[in-house]
C-alpha cells in the first residue's frame, strides 16, 4: 500500500488548485444556481488549453495516457471548488467510453477532438426513470434503409446545450436489455429539440426530445443489442467521478469552516474554541478523509483493482452519506451567516443535494453491495 | 395517564382544519414566501379570518382575546398550521410579544397592544441578533439613552424575519453600558416606522427575502415602551425565548412531509417491487423517521401540558425544539433524497416534483437548528440546567 499521490498526481493536483481558485468563483456558481448565469465557453476554452479533456486519451491519438487515479486527483480539485463545466462528462466518461467500445474508426474520429479541447462529450441515458434502473427504454430506434431512426425523450443531460456529441441510449429490441448506445452529433442532426431543466445547482440539465433524428450505422458505439453494458459504464465511472468531486468539495467545506470558526468571536474567544463547535469540525474532518480515500480507491480499481463496480458502490454511499451531513455540520458552525444567498456555502449544500442523487442514488449502490453481502 | 385528545381538543383540531382547507387555495403547497404580494395578501387574509374565530390567540386569557386553553390547544393549533404550511400564523405577535407583555407588561400596555394582536390586524417582529451578537446575545451594543420621557435608540439588528411587513418590533438594547453585561440591558417596543429605522432585505439560501438587516439611527422610543423594566431586558428577553422555543411547528412541517413521500411512494414505480412503498431500505427509512417524529411530538406536547400545570422544567423547551428541529431537517433531507434527480429540480421546473417545494423547504429548514438559540446552546442548557452537569 501507498497512499501518498504519485509525482504526476500532486502536479496535476497542485496545478488545478492554483488555475481554479484563481477563475472560479463564487459569484459564478451562484449565479449559475440561481438560473441568472450561464456556464461559459471561454472558461471552458481556457480549461482545455491545459489538456485535460485529454488526460485518459492515449498518446498516439492525441491525449497525455494517464490514468483514472492521475484524472480523479484532478476532480477532487474541480469538486472543491464546485468548478461548473462538462469534464466528467468529457474527459471521464465519453473519452473512457469510446475508447473501451469503439471500433478504430471511432476511435481515431472523435478522441483527437477530445483531447483537443474541440468536443464536448454527454451522455443522454436517462428517461423518467434513471438509467441505472434498467427499466425499458422508451425512447427507440429503427433501422430503415442503411440508417438508424431514433425517436423519444431522453431527461437529466447534463450540458446537452454545449454537447458536440452525445451518447445516447435507445431501444433496439423488445426486452428491457435491448438497447443500444448511439454517438449522436446535435449540430449534425436534425430533430433534437433541448429544453432546461431548473435545478438546485450542479450542472445544467435538459431533456432532449429526439423528433426521427437520423444517424448512420457508424454511429453506433459497441454493438446492436449490447448498449447496457456501455451504459452501465457510463453509470460507473460516473459514479467514481462523483464521488471524488464530492470528496474534494467536503474538504474544501471542512477549511472554510474551520476558518470560519477561528475567526469569528462570541462570548470574548473564537467560537472554534468551544468543545461543541471543534467536535463538528472534527467529524466532519473525519467524514471528508474517509469520502477522499473510498473515491480515491475506486479510482485506483477502475485502472488497476478488480471489480470496480464494488469500489465504486462504496465511495458513492460514502459520499451521498457524508457530504450532506458535513455541509448540515458546516451550516451549524457558520450560524445565520451561513445561511445567507451570498454565502458561499449553500452553493455546496445545494450541489450536494444534487450530486447526490445522479450515477446511482444510496439506495440504489447500497443494495448493490447488499446483494454481493449475500452471495 | 392517556394520550388522546379531549373531545373539546379533537373538535378543535378539525375544525381548525376545515378552516384551512376552505381559506388555502386548492391544492396549496406551501411554503408561502411573504415577500410576494399575493402570498402576504393570503398570510393577512388566513390571520385575520383565525382571529375572527378566536383561534389566532386561543391559548391566550380570556380578558386579552383569547380563550384560556393554554397550552394543549394552543400546540394543537401551531401542529395544525404547520401541517397545512398555512401562512398566518404571527408568531412574533401570538407567542412571543404577546405572553411577554401578559406577564411582564404594564395594564396601559396590555390595553393597547393585545387587543390588535388578537384581532390579527398588526405584525410583529423581533430585534435581538446584532451583526456580531448572535449565540453571545448578551454582547448586544445596540444602544438606547434616556433623553427625557423618551430613549434614542441607534444600532443594527439583523435577521429579523418579516421586518419588511411589521409594524412593530420588540427590540433589546444596552441602557447601562457600565453595568455588568447582563444587567444593562432593556427591552423596547419600537414602531417600525418611526424616522430613523431603516430595513435592508437579506436573500436567504432557499433563495427568497425573509430575513432582514434593521438599523436604528437615533430612533426615538417614549419610555413608556419599555417592557419589564429598565436594565431588566435580560430576564424579560429570556422569559420571551421560552415562548419562542417549542418544536411544534417542526413536528407539524414534519408530519406533512412524511406523508406526502408515503402518499408520492405508493403511485412511484421501483424496478425492484410494485411500488416504491414496498421497498424495504426505503420504508426502513420512513419508519424509522416517523417514530422520531412522533417522539419529538410528544415531547412537545409534555413540555406544553407541564407548563399547563404551572411545573415548566427549565429544560422541557429546550427539549422540544432540539429534537423536533433536527427530525424535521433529516425528513426534508430524505424527502429530497427519495425523489431521486427529481428531488432536486428546482421550483419553475415543470418536472419538480412536489413543485420544487420540498427542495425549498430542505434548504430553508437549515435554518430551524440555528435560529432561537442554536441547537449547541441548546444542549448546553439540557446539560447544565437540566443534567446538573459540573461547569468547570
Amino acid at each position: 500500500m501507498d497512499f501518498d499521490l504519485s509525482e504526476t498526481q500532486e502536479l496535476i493536483a497542485s496545478g488545478a488548485r492554483e488555475f481554479l481558485a484563481a477563475r472560479v468563483s463564487g459569484d459564478l456558481v451562484r449565479n449559475i444556481a440561481a438560473g441568472t448565469g450561464s456556464y461559459s465557453d471561454s472558461w471552458w476554452r481556457d480549461v482545455t488549453q491545459l489538456e485535460w479533456p485529454g488526460l485518459l486519451v492515449p498518446e498516439e491519438l492525441g491525449g497525455a495516457g494517464l490514468g483514472f487515479p492521475e484524472l480523479g486527483a484532478l476532480l477532487e480539485e474541480w469538486g472543491a471548488v464546485l468548478a461548473p463545466g462538462p469534464l466528467l462528462e468529457t474527459a471521464l466518461q465519453g473519452a473512457s467510453a469510446i475508447n473501451r467500445f469503439g471500433n478504430d474508426g471511432q476511435l481515431k474520429e472523435f478522441l483527437p477532438p477530445i483531447a483537443a479541447g474541440e468536443m464536448i462529450v454527454t451522455p443522454a441515458v436517462h428517461e423518467e426513470q434513471p438509467a441505472w434502473a434498467h427499466i425499458s427504454l422508451n425512447a427507440s430506434a429503427r433501422f430503415i434503409n442503411g440508417r438508424w431512426t431514433l425517436n423519444g425523450e431522453k431527461r437529466f443531460a447534463p450540458f446537452a446545450a454545449n454537447a458536440n456529441l452525445m451518447l445516447v441510449s435507445a431501444s433496439t429490441g423488445p426486452s428491457a436489455d435491448d438497447c443500444t448506445l448511439f454517438l449522436v452529433r446535435p449540430e449534425d442532426s436534425r430533430g433534437i429539440e433541448l429544453t432546461p431543466m431548473k435545478t438546485a445547482a450542479g450542472p445544467p440539465l435538459s431533456r432532449v426530445r429526439l423528433h426521427d433524428v437520423q444517424v448512420t450505422e457508424d454511429a453506433v458505439l459497441g454493438e446492436v443489442g449490447r448498449g447496457q453494458e456501455a451504459i452501465d459504464y457510463l453509470m460507473l465511472l460516473g459514479a467514481v467521478g462523483r464521488s471524488l468531486q464530492m470528496a474534494g468539495a467536503a474538504r474544501q467545506v471542512v477549511n472554510m469552516t474551520v476558518d470560519y470558526v477561528s475567526n469569528r468571536h462570541q462570548f470574548g474567544r473564537p467560537v472554534g474554541s468551544f468543545q461543541a463547535v471543534q467536535h463538528h469540525c472534527a467529524n466532519m474532518a473525519v467524514a471528508a478523509k474517509g469520502m477522499a480515500l473510498l473515491s480515491r480507491k475506486a479510482a485506483w480499481t477502475l485502472s488497476e483493482g478488480s471489480n470496480p463496480a464494488r469500489a465504486a458502490a462504496m465511495a458513492k454511499v460514502k459520499a451521498n452519506r457524508e457530504l450532506p451531513y458535513v455541509c448540515a455540520l458546516a451550516h451549524q458552525c457558520h450560524g445565520a451567516i451561513g445561511f445567507t444567498w451570498e454565502h458561499n456555502l449553500h452553493l455546496f449544500t445545494r450541489h450536494a443535494l444534487h450530486w447526490r442523487s445522479d450515477y446511482g442514488d444510496t439506495n440504489y449502490h447500497r443494495k448493490k453491495l447488499m446483494t454481493e453481502a449475500s452471495a | 395517564m392517556r394520550f388522546d385528545f379531549t373531545p373539546e381538543e379533537q373538535r378543535f383540531r378539525d375544525d381548525l382544519a376545515s378552516f384551512l382547507n376552505g381559506a388555502l387555495p386548492p391544492g396549496w403547497i406551501g411554503p408561502a414566501d411573504e415577500s410576494r404580494d399575493d402570498h402576504w395578501q393570503l398570510y393577512i387574509d388566513v390571520r385575520r379570518g383565525l382571529a375572527d374565530r378566536g383561534w389566532l390567540t386561543v391559548g391566550w386569557p380570556k380578558q386579552y382575546g383569547g380563550k384560556g386553553v393554554f397550552p394543549i390547544t394552543s400546540t394543537i393549533f401551531a401542529e395544525q398550521m404547520a401541517y397545512h404550511r398555512a401562512p398566518g400564523n404571527d408568531r412574533f405577535g401570538t407567542r412571543m410579544i404577546g405572553p411577554t407583555l401578559i406577564r411582564f407588561g404594564t395594564e396601559d400596555q396590555k390595553r393597547r397592544f393585545l387587543p390588535p394582536i388578537a384581532r390579527g390586524e398588526v405584525q410583529w417582529c423581533q430585534g435581538y441578533s446584532e451583526p456580531d451578537s448572535g449565540s453571545d446575545l448578551a454582547s448586544i451594543r445596540t444602544r438606547a439613552v434616556q433623553d427625557g420621557h423618551d430613549f434614542i435608540i441607534t444600532g443594527s439588528k439583523i435577521w429579523s424575519t418579516l421586518a419588511h411587513r411589521a409594524d412593530w418590533m420588540f427590540l433589546l438594547a444596552r441602557t447601562d453600558p457600565d453595568a455588568p453585561r447582563h444587567k444593562g440591558i432593556t427591552m423596547f417596543l419600537c414602531d417600525v416606522h418611526s424616522p430613523g429605522v431603516s430595513v435592508k432585505p437579506i436573500l436567504n439560501m432557499a433563495g427568497y427575502h425573509s430575513f432582514n438587516e434593521v438599523r436604528f439611527d437615533s430612533v426615538r422610543v417614549p419610555r413608556s415602551q419599555v417592557v419589564g423594566g429598565i436594565n431588566n431586558g435580560w430576564s424579560t428577553g429570556l422569559a420571551l425565548l421560552n415562548f419562542e422555543r417549542s418544536g411544534i411547528d417542526y413536528v407539524g412541517w414534519a408530519s406533512r412531509t412524511l406523508d406526502d413521500i408515503a402518499h408520492y411512494a405508493r403511485s412511484a414505480p421501483d424496478p425492484d417491487s410494485s411500488s416504491l412503498i414496498y421497498d424495504p431500505l426505503f420504508s426502513a427509512q420512513l419508519v424509522d423517521l416517523k417514530v422520531e417524529v412522533e417522539s419529538a411530538r410528544l415531547l412537545t406536547y409534555e413540555a406544553a401540558w407541564q407548563q399547563g400545570k404551572g411545573e415548566a422544567s427549565p429544560t422541557a423547551a429546550s427539549i422540544s425544539k432540539l429534537a423536533a428541529s433536527e427530525v424535521n431537517q433529516r425528513v426534508h433531507d430524505f424527502a429530497v433524497e427519495m425523489l431521486g434527480m427529481y428531488g432536486p429540480l428546482a421550483p419553475g421546473s415543470d418536472l419538480a416534483a412536489f413543485e420544487g417545494a420540498l427542495l425549498k423547504l430542505r434548504l430553508f429548514y437549515t435554518s430551524g437548528t440555528i435560529l432561537a438559540g442554536s441547537n449547541e446552546i441548546q444542549r448546553n442548557i439540557i446539560a447544565a440546567r437540566g443534567l446538573n452537569l459540573p461547569r468547570k
